[in-house]
């Protein structure tokens, strides 16, 4: 067991169920969060190796503020202690929010995307991909 | 009258120049005259004249005369054109003729010199120049130099220099010396009166042709104008330049300081100002325009044009003081009616008291209604508008509470069916495959729903840049070429060489020919044929999509580009569709000014036509 620590940050119990699901079948320790904020609290507190975070919230940009906010250096420390984990960010494609989808680090600084509804096999090869197995 | 610019000169103006130059070149001829005469009558004739006073007097006259030239130049180059000004030139011209011709009569002979008819000429001259009034001035002082002169000369005050024509003993006779002035001046006072009365009868002809003029030129304006608003008000949405242009065109056809367009607010009892022209900001927010307190405005409302001559003595004006500050003397308003109801008023505003007449009722009446016209439009507009964003706005909210738990359960059903939470009995493994498959239906149907809705939301906001439409197509026809030759279709793709080029969003035109080009592989059944052409007609694009597969029922094809709708024959065919891609289509191609349309006979296929402008 143990293969590793993934949060998942979703407002959708049922969502963060059937990933829960998929990947504890695959191994892996989930952990999860209902908001941004109990996000970044949780990843404080145990240091995940992959957050799985889903791009509407409470408000439609709230996974990139969230993606945003582990990355950006600590404006006291200036040090980003968490920017290393990697994000895969879960969206809905054909969204009408004019956001588009680019895997530009000044931009959008998450490192994967995978599409709702969730296909179980995609979501494992795409998490096995980013903890690099 | 009407205000006219203060260079240009009227007519009237026009002729006073040229007669004052006119008078200029009669009497370089007089002048010459004077010299000459006097020479042939001492050196020919060998009468005895006073030569040197006479030849004195004729160079004077050119020598006046040169300054007179001079002086018009002047006026001219200047392009001084006020009348006071000629007018007044013309007395200083007439009263040194006048003093040259009292000296000529005096060395010609006083009372017995035939000069003294010459005095008729001048009057005549006078009476084309100047007022009646000034003509029998200038002729009573003919009168009275003229018996001055024959008085000092009968008195021996002034030496009488006769020509010898008459005997001396007849000038000293007092009774001969009388009634030749008596006939003098009788004579020239009726000259004056037939030479004014002629002259004043074809001034008066040249007002009324000048005030014609003026009024045909006026009545052609105002229809030019009328015709112009009436295009722009049929051409444009915007509520507030039509107000606008049509308070300017108002003023401006009037020839008036200003307009304003009022409507009535809701409560009924204000009229608040849509549109000004010519007014000033302190006069425009001066307060609020009540019905009950205005009644001129309140008279108009009620249906009738209301002028107010004289704002100083008009009690009917709610804001009397603010319109003396503002300089407006006279007013004319008249309704709005929009529906048969009066909703506001059009004013307008002249600096000049007693300006406005019926007709300008009338004429400004017409603008009114095409004021009108522009509102009822515009509100039925912005009705339309408002109900399509609303309906697009619950179409969006529907459409994102729907997805999110179509998702979930979609995603539930996903992990059940692959065994993560244990194995299912076959039955059960059906059950699950079947919900899958209409819930990809639903949300198939919900994404078709959110394009439409974003679509008509981007309307108009849509990034658009140059596409090459020969490679949307050959991108779209690569991809479904694979589904076609799969289903045992001949697909073909017959695209000219020439680029097709024009300006759009590539997304949307990709997303038209996606949906034609796949509705006719879904619709052909194997062994038909699918084709798509696309070829450049004069400045436009032509493209279309043909196949040979079930066709369209004839009922059908009016409806087949709204939303929702789904031939019959279509729906036992093919359960996945969801109504949406061809209303999508639709909404594309016009977005880009094109139009799309169809031709079908069931059972043989269908053709799906596209016309994109070039750009």
């Amino acid at each position: 067991m143990a293969d590793g620590k993934i949060l998942v940050v979703d407002d959708d119990p049922d969502l963060v169920e059937v990933i829960r699901l998929t990947l504890e079948a695959n191994g892996y320790q989930v952990f999860s969060a209902a908001s941004g904020t109990a996000g970044l609290e949780k990843v404080k507190e145990i240091h995940p190796d992959l957050i799985i975070l889903d791009v509407m919230m409470d408000y439609t940009t709230e996974g990139f503020q969230v993606s945003l906010q582990l990355r950006s250096p600590d404006p006291k420390s200036g040090y980003a202690p968490y920017s290393k984990i990697p994000i895969l960010m879960l969206t809905a494609l054909h969204s009408t929010t004019s956001l588009r989808f680019a895997p530009d680090d000044d931009y959008l600084p998450v490192d994967d995307f995978v599409e709702k509804p969730l296909e179980p096999s995609a979501l494992v090869q795409k998490v096995e991909k980013l903890l690099g197995k | 009258m009407e205000e006219r610019a203060a260079l240009s000169r009227t007519p009237v103006e026009e002729e006073l120049v040229g007669r004052v130059a006119w008078q200029i070149q009669l009497r370089w001829a007089a002048a010459l005259g004077v010299l000459t005469a006097t020479w042939l009558a001492n050196s020919i004739l060998n009468i005895h004249l006073p030569t040197r006073p006479l030849y004195t007097i004729g160079l004077s006259i050119l020598f006046y005369n040169a300054l007179f030239l001079l002086y018009l130049k002047r006026l001219e180059r200047e392009a001084i054109s006020e009348a006071s000004i000629f007018d007044r030139f013309a007395r200083v011209q007439t009263s040194l003729d006048w003093l040259a011709m009292i000296l000529l009569v005096h060395f010609s002979g006083g009372v017995e010199s035939p000069l003294i008819f010459y005095f008729i000429f001048h009057i005549i001259i006078a009476s084309i120049l100047l007022s009646p009034q000034a003509c029998y001035f200038f002729a009573t002082l003919a009168a009275l130099a003229m018996a001055a002169l024959a008085l000092l000369e009968y008195w021996g005050f002034i030496p009488h220099l006769s020509l010898g024509f008459i005997p001396i003993s007849l000038y000293e006779n007092g009774l001969y010396v009388t009634s030749v002035l008596v006939f003098f001046t009788t004579c020239l006072y009726i000259s004056v009166y037939l030479a004014t009365s002629v002259t004043i009868n074809l001034r008066q002809k040249d007002e009324e042709l000048l005030r014609l003029q003026q009024e045909l030129s006026g009545a052609y304006q105002r229809i030019q104008i009328l015709y112009d608003v009436t295009k722009t008000a049929g051409s444009t949405l915007d509520l507030g330049e039509v107000l606008n242009l049509i308070a300017q065109a108002a003023a401006e056809a009037m020839q008036v300081r200003a307009c304003t367009i009022r409507l009535l607010d809701e409560s009924g009892r204000i009229v608040e100002t849509v549109a000004a022209y010519g007014l000033s900001e302190q006069y425009l927010t001066k307060g609020p325009v009540d019905v009950r307190k205005s009644l001129h405005t309140y008279q108009a409302l009620s249906g009738q044009p209301t002028i107010i001559s004289d704002t100083s003595q008009d009690d009917r004006l709610q804001y009397p003081a603010e319109a003396t500050v503002e300089g407006i003397s006279s007013m004319l308003c008249v309704p709005l009616l929009i529906r048969d109801k009066a909703e506001g008023v059009i004013c307008v505003y002249c600096a000049e008291a007693d300006h406005f007449s019926e007709d300008d009722a009338e004429f400004l009446s017409a603008l009114a209604s095409e004021g009108a016209a522009a509102i009822v439009n515009a509100r039925a507009y912005h009705a339309l508008e408002m109900a399509d964003r609303a309906k697009s706005d619950f179409v969006l909210m529907v459409t994102h509470e729907l997805r999110s738990p179509l998702s979930a359960v979609q995603s539930m059903l996903r992990i059940m069916e692959q065994g993560y939470v244990g194995p299912m009995t076959s039955k059960q493994q059906d059950l699950v495959q079947r919900s899958q498959r209409r819930i990809s239906f639903l949300l198939a149907l919900v994404k078709d729903l959110l394009e439409l809705a974003a679509g008509k939301m981007e309307q108009l906001r849509g990034e658009k840049k140059e596409v090459v439409l020969n490679e949307v197509i050959a991108k779209v026809t690569e991809l479904m070429r694979t589904s076609a030759e799969e289903k045992g279709l001949e697909f073909k793709v017959e695209i000219t060489e020439e680029p097709l080029v024009l300006v759009g969003i590539e997304d949307g035109l990709e997303r038209v020919f996606m949906n034609l080009v796949s509705n006719a592989v879904k619709y052909t059944p194997t062994g038909g044929s699918v084709t798509v052409r696309a070829w450049s007609e004069d400045d436009q694009i032509k493209a279309e999509v043909s196949d040979t597969g079930i066709g369209i029922p004839e009922e059908a094809l009016s409806r087949i580009f709204d939303e929702f709708y789904r031939a019959k024959n279509a729906k036992s065919m093919e359960m996945e569709g969801t109504g949406l891609g061809l209303a999508i289509a639709k909404d594309v191609v016009e977005q880009h000014g094109g139009q799309i349309s169809v031709e079908s006979v069931v059972g043989e296929g269908s053709t799906f036509y596209v016309t994109l402008p070039k750009g």
